[in-house]
């Protein structure tokens, strides 16, 4: 999870920096005043370096605005934001969700309160207090000026490795300008794990009194690690955990700050069904990223969970067909008619099925899924091309 | 009404500054505009501050001087020119309002094409041989809905990028030059301008603007206009 | 511009390379992956993508026409970026029939940005003198621009063969969609050898 508060050029700047040496990092960034919190409505003052990052941010997301990407549904929109405003009715107007489409486990915040939440992490999410603590937590970046601190610090520890690194050359000793170097982007990571680990802390706070269940958050870590392992992916070689505590350490953490509390709001039913419609597009989403493995840790995740049965199966179905190695035919053809036993099949199960016995030859039942798909679809986008499998001449007919 | 027939004019111009030397290079459609017109113009603009080690910073105030100083400067031209500047108000309507977005989104494409692929930005290395010999490019007749709506018969847009060296990055190059005899990079002037005949769509002139480290200091209202004076250069209205 | 956003436009609208361009004459007759061949009626510029050959007129970002070689069992349609170990490219599989094929294309102009994607009209055609298929689609670019496209292709040997043109919904599309037809028409399956 991003979760990250992002200064406009660090991102794009970060292997330059990373090739940058400082001494002056090893102080960190102890020289700046402390800034006190954002206060609801409040705007940077003019002439201010933040003043300069809102003004770009502004920019930025006049073209998310526009973006392919947005999820424009009123209804998913509008429950997102009031989910914001129970936690926070102070500041839910200053904020702005974009829902991504993408199959990505993120959320993002830029300063002046551009707020990205992916449908990678919707899927993933379990229940409305976990959809809720990553709301907080991207609050907590906004409230706390976390992208403008980030970026003091990049900008302070960058000019101190450059001093460094001029001096080092000039002195014929270039390799303390590396010494630093390393030094300043540990720093520079340490600084924002330590903003991800107070946004989380504040984060639990909010929840916590907006009535939702503080257990629920460190099962949203516990999940992803459970996911990553599934797929034997090693989360501490990804850039992101070099940004981010780790997942199971943040689970840990949370965990222990909802010790004494008590179960809360869940808001499980309510979640799932507003998320209902958007589902099948979000499972869609999710096979676009060709990671197999995740994929099918996730699917059989919601299957066990009892979520959407019938379209959960028919996209396992196509994760099989898709990835297309021994084996996989017999497993989707399995997945697809665990899909047609359940109600809220998509009637593409039909046609899938008949495209795997019609590349057996197996044209007799091809034949029979294809003319059913057809009548349950009459509008198929595909409906010439299905046809003229079942045309005279072709094996199928 | 233009001549259907597109003849090319390319002029390379060098412009001789009071503290550095500007370089623009226009292109043009053949044909003749309007007198009197209504213009839209659209202005973006930034302008930020080079950290020492060589971030760049946007900053807010300056960008608000150096838009106003443009946004004045192309004012004073087109009135000077008995042209009128017509100001885009946001529709409220969401078909019209996505139509309009399209419409500056389209044109955001072009203007990178002609760019890289009509003036050879980027090194050249993506000049496309079927623009060279003709300059053929429009953003359709959804433009129309503009004209329609705003009473504009043109829309000129006006880009420009500038930076300046913060104390600490003066300094730094300053013991750079004299430790490795080598400058250290500094921020550059760069922006383009283009209009729009919002009849048929049709780019029919397009103008880039690339100035020397020296340029001159767009926070000032005399800068800016200089800026803006270059980036309308070749301006066919 | 400066130069970091030209490189950044390099490496994103499938322009990984940053291939130079040549021209294509008007009347010339144009082979891919030795099996089939176009001719076309206007000038085009051309350039190598990866797997893909690139033809247009304006910019790869208005109207592009790409050809594939004959794409092979587990390649690309695209260089796409990868975010993350996990994450496999999106690939033709020697297995997939039509409609996977319009799901391939889709799923690997997601990977570019691509949003509301929608295919729809695929059909049977002819590619050439051989049994072929074709649809359309329609998507916004991540930046927002509407774009339209139309796909014609088959399957021979494995191997997929796609003339996939796209371009920017209003103005481009129109404008180049005559000549693009006419390329299709032109299509001639190369003697064998």
């Amino acid at each position: 999870m991003t979760y990250a508060a992002r200064p406009p050029s660090a991102a794009g700047r970060g292997n330059r920096l990373l090739r940058c040496v400082l001494l002056l990092a090893l102080v960190g960034s102890g020289c700046q005043t402390p800034l006190a919190d954002l206060k609801p409505g409040e705007r940077p003052p003019p002439g201010s370096v933040e003043a300069g990052l809102w003004m770009q941010m502004d920019k930025v997301e006049a073209k998310l605005e526009s973006s392919g990407r947005i999820v424009r549904d009123r209804e998913l929109n509008d429950y997102v934001k009031a989910i914001l405003c129970r936690l926070s009715p102070e500041y839910c107007e200053s904020i702005r969700v974009y829902l991504v489409e993408t199959p990505y486990f993120n959320a993002t915040m830029r300063p002046n309160g551009t707020m990205e939440l992916w449908t990678g992490l919707m899927l993933r999410a379990q229940n409305e207090a976990q959809l809720a603590f990553v709301l907080a937590h991207e609050l907590a970046h906004y409230t706390r000026r976390h992208t403008l601190k980030r970026w003091q610090d990049v900008k302070f520890k960058s000019n101190g490795v450059l001093f460094v690194q001029v001096l080092s050359a000039a002195a014929g000793v270039g390799y303390v300008g590396n010494l630093a170097a390393l030094a300043a982007s540990a720093s520079i990571f340490a600084f924002s794990r330590a903003q991800e680990s107070e946004a989380d802390a504040i984060a639990l706070e909010m929840i916590r009194n907006a009535g939702y269940d503080t257990r629920e958050p460190s099962k949203l870590w516990t999940s992803l690690v459970d996911e990553l392992e599934y797929a034997e992916e090693d989360s501490g070689t990804f850039i992101f955990f070099a940004t981010h505590p780790r997942a199971d350490d943040r689970a840990d953490v949370l965990l222990e700050l909802a010790a004494n509390d008590e179960p809360a709001a869940r808001e499980r039913d309510r979640f799932l069904s507003v998320l209902q419609p958007h589902r099948a597009t979000m499972l869609r989403s999710e096979l676009r990223a060709r990671r197999f493995d995740r994929s099918e840790w996730l699917f059989g995740r919601l299957l066990e969970a009892g979520v959407a049965t019938g379209e959960v199966e028919f996209y396992r179905g196509e994760l099989y067909r898709t990835r297309g190695e021994e084996g996989d035919e017999a497993l989707a053809l399995q997945a697809y008619g665990e899909a047609l036993r359940s109600e809220d099949c998509p009637p593409d199960a039909y046609r899938a099925i008949g495209l795997i016995y019609r590349s057996r030859a197996e044209h007799g039942r091809a034949r029979e899924f294809f003319e059913r798909y057809l009548e349950l679809v009459p509008d198929a986008v595909d409906r010439k091309m299905i046809e003229s499998y079942l045309e005279p001449g072709e094996p199928s007919s | 009404m233009r001549q259907p027939t597109i003849a090319l004019a390319l002029t390379v111009v060098l412009t001789a500054v009071l503290t550095g030397c500007a370089v623009t290079n226009h292109l043009e459609r053949d044909g003749s505009v309007s007198s009197q017109a209504r213009v839209l113009v659209f202005t973006d603009v930034e302008i930020s501050q080079m950290t020492a080690s060589g971030l760049l910073e946007p900053r807010a105030e300056w960008t608000q001087a150096a838009e106003g100083f443009v946004r004045t400067s192309v004012a004073a031209s087109l009135a000077r020119d008995g042209h009128a500047e017509v100001v885009y108000e946001e529709p409220v309507d969401a078909d019209t309002a996505y139509e309009e977005t399209q419409t500056f989104k389209l044109h955001d494409k072009v203007s990178e094409s002609i760019l890289v692929h009509r003036m050879g930005g980027g090194g050249g290395r993506l000049l496309l041989p079927t623009v060279q010999k003709s300059f053929d490019w429009s953003v359709g007749t959804q433009a129309q809905s503009l004209k329609r709506r705003l009473g504009a018969d043109y829309a000129l847009f006006v880009y420009l990028r500038d930076g300046y060296q913060s104390a600490g990055r003066v300094a730094t190059s300053l013991i750079f030059a004299a430790l490795f005899g080598a400058a250290l990079p500094a921020p550059q002037q760069t922006g383009y301008a283009s209009l729009v005949d919002l009849e048929t769509g049709d780019v029919i002139w397009f103008n880039h603007l690339v100035t020397g480290a020296n340029s001159d200091d767009v926070r000032t209202s005399a800068g800016g206009a200089r800026a803006a004076q270059n980036l309308l250069d070749g301006l066919p209205l | 511009m400066n130069s970091r956003s030209l490189a950044i436009l390099c490496s994103t609208f499938l322009l990984s390379a940053c291939q130079a361009y040549s021209l294509v004459e008007p009347g010339s007759r144009n082979e891919f992956g030795g099996f089939y061949s176009v001719s076309p009626d206007i000038a085009w510029s051309r350039a190598e993508q990866g797997e893909l050959e690139v033809w247009t007129v304006d910019g790869p970002a208005l109207e592009a026409v790409r050809f594939t070689n004959g794409l092979e069992d587990g390649e690309p349609l695209f260089d796409t970026p990868r975010a993350s170990d996990s994450q496999e490219p999106v690939v033709f599989r020697a297995f997939m029939s039509e409609p996977d094929i319009m799901t391939l294309v889709a799923d690997s102009l997601s990977r570019l940005g691509a949003g509301q994607l929608e295919t729809r009209d695929l059909e049977p055609t002819r590619f050439g003198d051989r049994a072929g298929f074709r649809f359309s689609l329609s998507f916004l670019t991540e930046r927002g621009l509407a774009m339209q496209g139309t796909a014609v292709g088959t399957i021979a040997d494995e191997k997929l063969f796609l003339i996939l043109y796209s371009a920017a919904s209003s103005y481009y599309y129109a404008k180049y969609e005559p000549h693009v037809e006419q390329l299709i028409d032109s299509l001639q399956i190369s003697p064998e050898l």
